[in-house]
Order: structure tokens, then sequence, then C-alpha cells
């Protein structure tokens, strides 16, 4: 969620206030409601002050000066002046926060009747050690109106469709009920991506600022060039449920719709490319990739026995047996320990082990939960290579290691393909208290609050679980606890976009830049009086480079 | 736009996300029969056409309007057909009645027959709108909403069906779009966030702001738009429900598996389940949300219903419940049914089948007729229940049905677990000699009123069976027969529109009984009525 802030400075002549202290409530923008929690800082001190469930704060004790009362949320910081006179019976500062900022418009059928029920997209940049990758980072459904909110979006810039089908009204609103009184969209019409293209990548981008809806995005759904892929299933005549997805999707269990013995052909496909994968009880395939060059494309998905991984995750980590509030998790990992984000005792799902397709164009996961025993099961891979990952895990705890038989597979994806033996996958995890800790200073030495502080292995940087991330608070400090025992490179950026530190991951020019002069914590050391020097946003405008 | 296609099934598949699978061969059967017609706004003069409107064939062949209205399936063989109308906006139909749901009448289509004449005048589908807070007030986004009509079952009970749900946005606001016309119960249910370490969560909250359905404002919608049906969300102390299960057979505690499930008239969704544990086969299920529930515990050879209600907790009412299992193999049931008659008439598609009355527990599985005319209820649950047959072909009628000598058509089964409850079989007789009625239902113009709902009522005890019921539709020139119609009092009803099933509740009825033409049926009667139709004002 992003906020603006704006302040409305107003006298409170029935409080008694000592004039040294500065107080406030927060609340939302345009009401009296209060946010509760928020911390709020007194820059350029490195103060904060948490905010109290009737959004109400004071700092004490405060020299008069020229502050500006900060609040962090989401990484966004917004900050407000306040001229702090000690003559004067101190005002009551209100904060008002702007909800955050969403794309808004309109969808018509060909008709020109406004659109209901049809699903609306917002593409976004995901960062990954990998590269880059142009994903579904929200979707809704239009209303009766044709009118779509798509909202809690941080600012920077977006890719918006809209898909009219069956499979797109189910999707958009997952759980829901729909009225027994919508049409149902039959052939439906092909995604048609703002403000009038065929394909994600040819389509505007809209941007979004960090306090101002982007209103009056228009889109004109029309029939277009339907293309046709013809699909054959390999070994002959066998039969299996089929599911055909377009770049940038999640592929997920309901995407297997079709059943399609033998072959098929899919007509009245839009211009693109697409992902074909198929399974049955007992085969399943890779991740075909097919684009619509032709008219009638061939497209031949091969189906291999489906493979099942099984293998233990063990841990070096003490407290064995103390489970988590259910009584479940595997020794010592179950519990959420502290140093997490603070949420409540039982609030972390189960941990899992998780196997992704290693691609950047579309994304499919497999997972399994860890018995007590730390043992897992994943059924039903197709071929194909696969990183490998531990989900929901305590901040502190880390993958040491994992081994897929022989083979070291922290780094390097594991290949199923016919041919090749099934190993056991083994996971050592580890658990490490060492601490990064401190304040980020801007070239002047004043504190930035909402900044980046980011840790990039000096290693092999090509793991995600290596990196570890967090935002300063309100007045500039920040806090990891749990760094693996690699040696890092500490850097701290003004702003940048969420997790383009990945950048580092394949751009070795970006990395050796950054890092040249940057600290460093050495493996398994703890160091909580950091002085980091934030580099500007004008900087990384446009991304880490 | 003109979008006019049709579409022959044989091995087409349409594929969710607008691609169309087509097996390897595709051929389809053709004739050379034709439906035809237009679809139009209600109530407009002159009456503006609905372009792009959907129609459905059986469920396979599909055809759209074009700009002027028009509508039109060609190529077709003789058959059953059942035509369907459904546009963007507008409260669905099938052919030919034009209230929602009615059952509809099949088009019987002889070979090269041509039905030229169908028009389908739609009504708008209103919208309920608003907004969701929580006790600060402020607005609270992710909040699932539901729209819940209110209406009847078979058995004549009231109940809420969930028409359509969506979720607030961050402005808290949310739209329920192209709703039937009825009487609504709105209900908000925020979703537990595990990071809101809140003593009192939001919970299950109807509009405006209770935690109860049974206080929650009614809001009826016709065609008009309802705006502003804002909540405030409550919060809620979730219940414990804990307690024993125990065997009855044994009795001793057993280990069963217990599920709680919102109860159909209760409007709520909830679901918990838990397991009971030896050896004293204590369970608990913490975090239930007010409302009526199912409780439900089996294991594998046995089983325990009941309803209970959640209440909200209050300062002087504690947070718990305790809801003591008593699981038992349930009691078989058997019976006769029995047909005097010289012709050898095959009875065995008959449904047979018992209604649980008093607490609207599921009914037990339907027992199917032998060629002896035997059947058996198996695993009945302890309970009181009503007795149905229906099904019956031609003329046939459940004439008597009697257990341990005492009649339980007009009374009531009883259903009780050990020895000293076992009342011997249900003897049914089934009667050749029901009678008929024929007729025609009227406009107030005097012109036959083609898809009319015909109900046939009775009066008196008898209004407690539902087997006496009946309900027909009137084909195009207005007439209706009824066959098999119990000997008896009846009224009986033509009506252009009536909310589905209301028929079956006395309380409804109540207010209509002096529109109904009353009709006695002596045994192998045939009567003769004609109705004048019954509109409602919209």
């Amino acid at each position: 969620m992003t906020a603006a802030l704006w302040v409305l400075l107003w006298l409170l002549s029935q409080q008694q206030n000592t004039s040294a202290t500065i107080q406030g409530m927060v609340v939302r923008a345009g009401t009296t409601q209060p946010l509760s929690g928020e911390v709020v800082g007194l820059w350029p001190t490195t103060r904060t002050t948490l905010a109290g469930f009737d959004g109400t704060f004071s700092f004490r004790d405060v020299e008069p000066g020229q502050y500006m009362l900060t609040v962090v949320r989401d990484g966004m910081k917004l900050q407000v002046p306040v001229n702090h006179i000690r003559t004067q019976p101190t005002p009551t500062v209100l904060l008002e926060v702007k909800s955050a900022p969403a794309i808004t418009g309109t969808v018509f059928f060909p008709s020109g009747e406004r659109a209901a029920a049809v699903r609306v997209q917002a593409f976004g940049t995901v960062y990954t050690p990998l590269g880059t990758r142009l994903t579904s980072v929200m979707s809704v459904a239009t209303d009766d109106l044709g009118d779509f909110r798509l909202f809690w979006l941080r600012h920077g810039e977006y890719r918006v469709s809209a898909s009219y089908s069956d499979r797109d009204q189910r999707v958009a609103l997952p759980g829901l009920h729909l009225t027994p009184n919508l049409s149902k969209p039959d052939d439906g019409l092909p995604p048609i991506y703002y403000p009038g293209e065929y394909t994600l990548f040819q389509s505007q981008k809209i941007g979004l600022s960090r306090d101002t809806d982007s209103t009056g995005v228009q889109i004109f759904l029309r029939d277009g060039p339907r293309y046709t892929i013809n699909l054959i299933l390999v070994p002959e005549g066998v039969c299996a449920r089929v599911a055909v997805v377009a770049e940038g999707a999640i592929v997920t269990s309901t995407d297997f719709v079709n059943n399609v013995c033998g072959s098929a052909r899919l007509t009245g496909l839009s211009q693109g490319t697409y992902f074909i994968l198929a399974a049955n009880d007992v085969l399943a395939s890779d991740a075909v990739r097919v684009s619509t060059v032709n008219i009638n494309t061939e497209a031949k998905v091969v189906l291999q026995p489906a493979v099942s991984i099984s293998g233990r995750v063990t841990s070096n980590i003490p407290g064995a047996g103390r489970g988590g509030p259910g009584g479940r998790g595997f020794p010592g990992i179950g519990v959420p320990l502290p140093g997490g984000r603070g949420a409540p005792p039982g609030s972390r799902p189960d941990p899992k082990v998780r196997l992704s397709r290693n691609s950047l164009e579309i994304s499919q996961e497999f997972e399994s939960p860890i018995a007590a025993d730390g043992t897992f099961t994943i059924p039903g891979l197709g071929p194909g290579s696969y990183d490998v990952s531990v989900q929901s895990v305590p901040d502190n705890v880390y993958v040491r290691s994992i081994t897929y038989g022989p083979f070291d597979s922290l780094f390097t994806p594991i290949n199923i393909n016919n041919g090749t033996p099934v190993n056991q996958l083994n996971l050592d995890l580890a658990q490490s208290n060492a601490i990064a800790a401190g304040t980020v200073v801007d070239r002047a030495g004043r504190p930035v609050p909402g900044a980046e502080v980011v840790l990039v292995p000096k290693g092999n940087r090509r793991r995600a679980d290596r990196y570890r991330a967090t935002t300063a608070d309100a007045g500039g400090n920040f806090r990891i606890a749990g760094t693996p025992p690699m040696d890092y490179a500490v850097l701290a950026f003004e702003n940048i976009e969420p997790q383009s530190y990945f950048v580092f991951g394949y751009d070795d020019a970006a990395y050796n830049r950054h890092t040249a002069a940057a600290q460093t914590l050495p493996a398994l050391m703890s160091n909580p009086e950091f002085r980091l020097v934030a580099i500007p946003a004008e900087e990384t405008a446009g991304g880490i480079h | 736009m003109l979008l006019l296609m049709l579409m022959l099934v044989q091995s087409l598949v349409l594929i969710p996300m607008g691609i169309a699978f087509q097996g390897p061969t595709s051929t389809g059967v053709i004739g050379t029969g034709v439906i035809e017609g237009y679809v139009i706004r209600a109530r407009t003069e002159p009456a503006s056409p609905l372009v792009d409107a959907r129609l459905d064939l059986n469920n396979s062949l599909i055809a759209r309007t074009d700009s002027s209205g028009r509508f039109v399936f060609s190529g077709l063989p003789p058959g059953r057909y059942r035509l369907r109308v459904t546009k963007d906006g507008f409260v669905r139909q099938q052919y030919p009645h034009s209230a929602m749901d009615a059952p509809g009448t099949p088009i019987d289509l002889a070979a090269g027959q041509q039905i030229r004449n169908v028009v389908f005048k739609l009504e708008r589908a209103p919208t309920i709108a608003g907004v969701v807070r929580d006790q600060s007030n402020s607005v609270v986004a992710g909040v699932v909403v539901q729209a819940m009509r209110r209406g009847f079952n078979a058995r004549g009970n009231r109940i809420v069906t969930l028409i359509a749900s969506t979720r607030t946005d961050d402005r808290g606001s949310y739209r329920l779009y192209f709703l039937d016309p009825g009487e609504y119960v709105i209900a908000a249910l925020p979703e537990a966030s595990p990071n809101q370490p809140a003593v009192r969560p939001n919970g299950p909250t109807y509009y405006p702001g209770f935690a109860e359905m049974g206080d929650a404002t009614v809001v009826r919608m016709d065609t008009r738009d309802g705006n502003g049906i804002d909540i405030r969300l409550v919060q809620h102390d979730p219940t414990l429900v804990w307690g024993n299960t125990i065997s009855v057979t044994s009795g001793s505690a057993v280990a069963a598996q217990i599920s709680l499930i919102a109860a159909e008239d209760s409007g709520g969704v909830g679901q918990y389940q838990a397991q009971s544990r030896l050896p004293g086969g204590e369970y608990s299920i913490r975090g239930v949300a007010a409302g009526t529930y199912i409780f439900s515990a089996k294991t594998a050879t046995e089983s325990f219903a009941t309803r209970i209600t959640v209440r909200p907790p209050t300062p002087f009412r504690t947070p718990d419940l305790r809801v003591n299992a008593e699981l038992n193999p349930g009691v078989d049931v058997p019976g006769r049914a029995v047909l005097k008659s010289d012709a050898a008439i095959d009875i065995r598609r008959a449904r047979v089948q018992l209604g649980e009355t008093q607490l609207s527990l599921p009914d037990p599985e339907p027992a199917a007729v032998a060629q002896d005319g035997k059947f058996v209820f198996r695993a009945v649950q302890p309970g009181v229940y009503a007795l149905d047959v229906s099904d019956l072909p031609g003329d046939l009628y459940l004439k008597a049905a009697v257990q341990a000598g005492a009649d339980v058509l007009e009374k009531l089964i009883p259903v009780g677990w050990g020895p000293q409850n076992m009342r011997g079989p249900l003897d049914i007789q089934i009667g050749t000699d029901g009678g008929r009625i024929t007729g025609a239902v009227f406009n107030r113009d005097n012109t036959p009123s083609a898809g009319a709902l015909i109900t046939l009522v009775p009066e008196g005890d008898a209004r407690l069976r539902p087997d006496r019921y009946r309900i027909e539709l009137s084909g195009p020139d207005g007439s209706f027969t009824l066959r098999g119609v119990v000997p008896g009092d009846y009224r009986l009803f033509g009506w252009d529109n009536l909310e589905p099933n209301a028929h079956f509740n006395v309380d409804f009825m109540r207010s209509y009984l002096e529109l109904g033409t009353p009709v006695r049926i002596q045994p192998g009667q045939s009567a003769s009525v004609s109705l004048r139709l019954i509109e409602f004002d919209r």
C-alpha cells in the first residue's frame, strides 16, 4: 500500500501541552478515521514513536527547530514539515494519509455497451536474480457499469489488459458466486491490451504516481484475427488434460481444464506466444513454447512418466521437537522465532519445499508440506528444469545446502528428463544469529527514512533467498537479523523499485560499480552500528545500473 | 454488431479462455426445423430490441440476437428442446414462461416444424451497492459481500439462496449486480486477518449491522438499483463448541468425525471440522461464528445430526456451547407399496422419500421400489418424518399409508432407536383412480394465457402432504391438464409469476386463498375448470 501525506496544521487551545512536546494524530485523508500502529519519525533526528490504536502520537522534550514528521509505509516515505516554536502551545499535527493510488477505467463490448465481468489485469515488472519478468500483479473484474479499479498498486509503470471468456470469469473472481443472469461469453473475445493492442509488449505503459489515481483508462474489446494451433500429443493417442497459457502467466492446476486424446485443434487464439502443458494421472510434459506465426501452427507435446521427488529437510536448529502451535512442524522449524515480522504466533503458514520451473516466461510451482520428521514428497513433475527453495521459514533460518543425489543444487536447477535417474532431494537448514543494524543517512549526514537496505551476497548471486533486505523506518533505522553465513556487500538506496536489487544477479557491471566502495558484512559477523550512506533516488531512476 | 452463430455440438468442446477445441472429427445431424423470434426489453413501447442476447437450446446450441433483436435456430432435427435466454443486465427466462426459475415447458419439435413467433420480454436485473465499514468508521477492503435471496424450498420452508457474491475494493465499496428481483439479506464476511491481533475480530454481519440474520433489514428489489446499502461490521467473540461423542450401541465414547455446516435457511457460510478423540470422545471447535448450523458426527457405522444455534456471546452469555452427540447406526424402515389393479403397472420408477420435518436435517436417501413393491429406507436417523411418493405414472396416486395401524399421511412418522421404538413396516397403497383436472387460464381481456403457472393447493390437513400439490404450465392456448390428482378438496390458481415453491408455504398462500378456484375431486373423476390469471403488480 502506498500513501501520500499532506499536513493540516490547526491550533488546539484546550490542551495544556508543554511546548517541548510535538503531538499529533495519523488519520485517513478526508476523514477523521484514525490509522493505528504507524511508526512516526522526527526528521532530522533518528527518533521514532509508535502511533496508538487511536492514531495519536507524541514526541517529548523536543528542542525548538524545523522538523519533518515522517511516516514510512510500504517503502514509501512521506514527510511533512513542522515548525516547532517553544513559546507557543504546540499545535496538534494531523497527518492525513491518502489511499494508495489506483488505476481505474471502463471496458466496452464491440457493440459499445459497457462490459460486465471482464477480467482486467495490471502487468508490472517483477525482478528475479535471473532476469526481469513482466507478470500479472493484480487481477480484478469489471462491474455492471463496465468499471474496474486496480488498487493497492505501488507507483510505477503498468500495462493493462482486458479479457472476456469463460475461464477469465472464473479466474478473476475466485471463490465468488456469479449471478445466474450473467450471459456466458462462449467464444469470448481475445485479450486487448490498453489502449487497443493484441499483445502485451506492444501495449502502452500507464504511469502511476504516488498519490494520484490514473483514471479514465478505456479499453474497447473487439474481435481480432484468430490463429490455430494444431496440437499433437506424443505418444500417439494418449489422453491428457491440457493447459494453454499466455506468456507471463502463472500456471496452476485450474488451468488444466481441457481433455485431449491424441490431437486437437486449438482455434480462436489471438496472436502471441503460448505455453502448452499436458498431464494425466501418470504422465506429464514440459512447458512447450509455441508462437502463432502462421494462421496454422503445429505443436507437439511429449508426455513422459511423471516424476515424484522425495527427500528430507534437516536442520541444526536447537529445540528439536518444539513444533508449532498446532503441534506440527518438524524439529525447531515450526515455531516462528522472534525476529520475524512481528506477526502473531501461529500466523505463519507451515513451511513447504517448493520446486519452481526455471523460466522467465511462465511460472509454475510445485509444493509439498514437510512432515514432522522432515520428509516430503512432490509428485506429478514433468520434464524440465526446476529451482528448489523452502517457503515460510522464519527470517533467521536459511538454506545451507541442497543436494539432489550427487548434484549440488543450491545454485543449479535440478533437471528432470526421461533417462535421467530420479534422486533423493535433501535440504539442510540452519539458523543464523548474525545481525546487521544501524542507520541510513544522506551525504549530509541526515537520516533517510524509508531507505532500502540490501545485503548483496558476494559469492554466487543467483539465489534469491541469499539476499536480505529491509526498509529503514521513519527515523532512518534498520535491522536485519539472521544473515546467512557468507560475505555481504551492504548497500542503501534512497528509493528503488521493490526487489530491483536482484539486478545484481545478472548485471555484473552494476554489481561491480555499486559494491566497489561499499561496506561489508563478513560471514557470521554481526554489526549493529552501520552508518550507511544512501544512494540518492536520482541515481537509481529507471532502475539500478 | 451482428453476431449470429449456430454451432452443432458433437465433438466441439468450448474451452474456457475464448479458445475452441475441436476433436479430430466434427459431424452433426441436420434437420429442417426452425425456432426463431425476438428478444426485447420488457414494457417498452415501441418495443426496444436487445442486441447480443444469448439464446440456448438444450445447453448446447447457441444463437445470439442481431441488431434488431432477432435470433434464429435453423436446421434443427425433430426432438425436445428447452429454450433459455440470458442477456447481461436482464433477468433470464426459459420459454415459454417469463418468471425467472419457473419450470419451462420443453418444445417438442416435429420434423420440419417451424416456430416463428417466440418473443422474450426481459426485465431489468437490479444492482445492490454500498460500502462496508468497521466500528471505527474506517472502510474495509477485501470483505466478501453476499446477496442472499429469501424464498422457499420444496417443503415450503423459508430459506435463503446465495445469488451473487463479490469483494469490497480499497474504498470498501461493493456492487452486487444483475440480481433477480425479490427480497434480499445482505451479508458481509470479513476474513480473519492473521496480522491483526485484535481481541475481537470482525465477524459475519448482516445489513445494516447485525450479528444474527434474523435481525437483518430485508432489502426489496424490483427493477431499480438499491444504493447506499452500507454495512457496519460487528465484532464477534467467536464461540467454542465442544462436547463428547458417545455411541448408543456400545454406551461408550467413540472417535468421530465432526462437522458444522451453516444451515440452508441461515444465510451463513461457515463450515468447521473437528475430530473427537478417545478415551473420552472429546472434541472442541474454536472460533465458531454466530449462526445456525447442522451439527453432524460420524463414524464408519454410526452417525448423529442435530441443529444448533450459536448466538453471539454477550457479557451475560458465555462464549461456549456444549453439544453432546449420541451416535447410532440408524434404523432401517421397511415398507411395501401395494397396487390393486388388473393391469400390471410398473411403479419401480416411483420415488419413495422420507423428509425430516423437525430440524431441517438432511433427508435420508430415497428408497427404491422393487418388483414386488417392497422397499427399505436404510440407516434412518431418529427424528420425525413425512412420507412422500412422487413420480407415479399416469393417474396413479398415493392413496393411503399406514404404519402399525396408524395413518402416516396426515400424521408424521416418528423414527426412534431401540427395540421399543420399532413400529413395523410402512404399508403404502397406491390408488389407480386418481382424478384429472383439465382447464384453461385466461387473461383479464379473455385471451388465453400461455405459459402461466398453474398450482393445485390442497385444503385442510392435506396441506402438509407434498404429494397433494401440483404445479404445471399452461400451453400456448392457455390449456393445462393435471393427472393423478389425489381425491380431495383443493384450490386451483393460475399465476403469471410466482416465487418458486411459494405455493408450498401455508403462510404465503393464506393471503391468496380467496383468489383460488375451489375444486373437489372424487376418485376417478375428471373436472374442468376455467381460471382467471392472477397478476402481480410490479
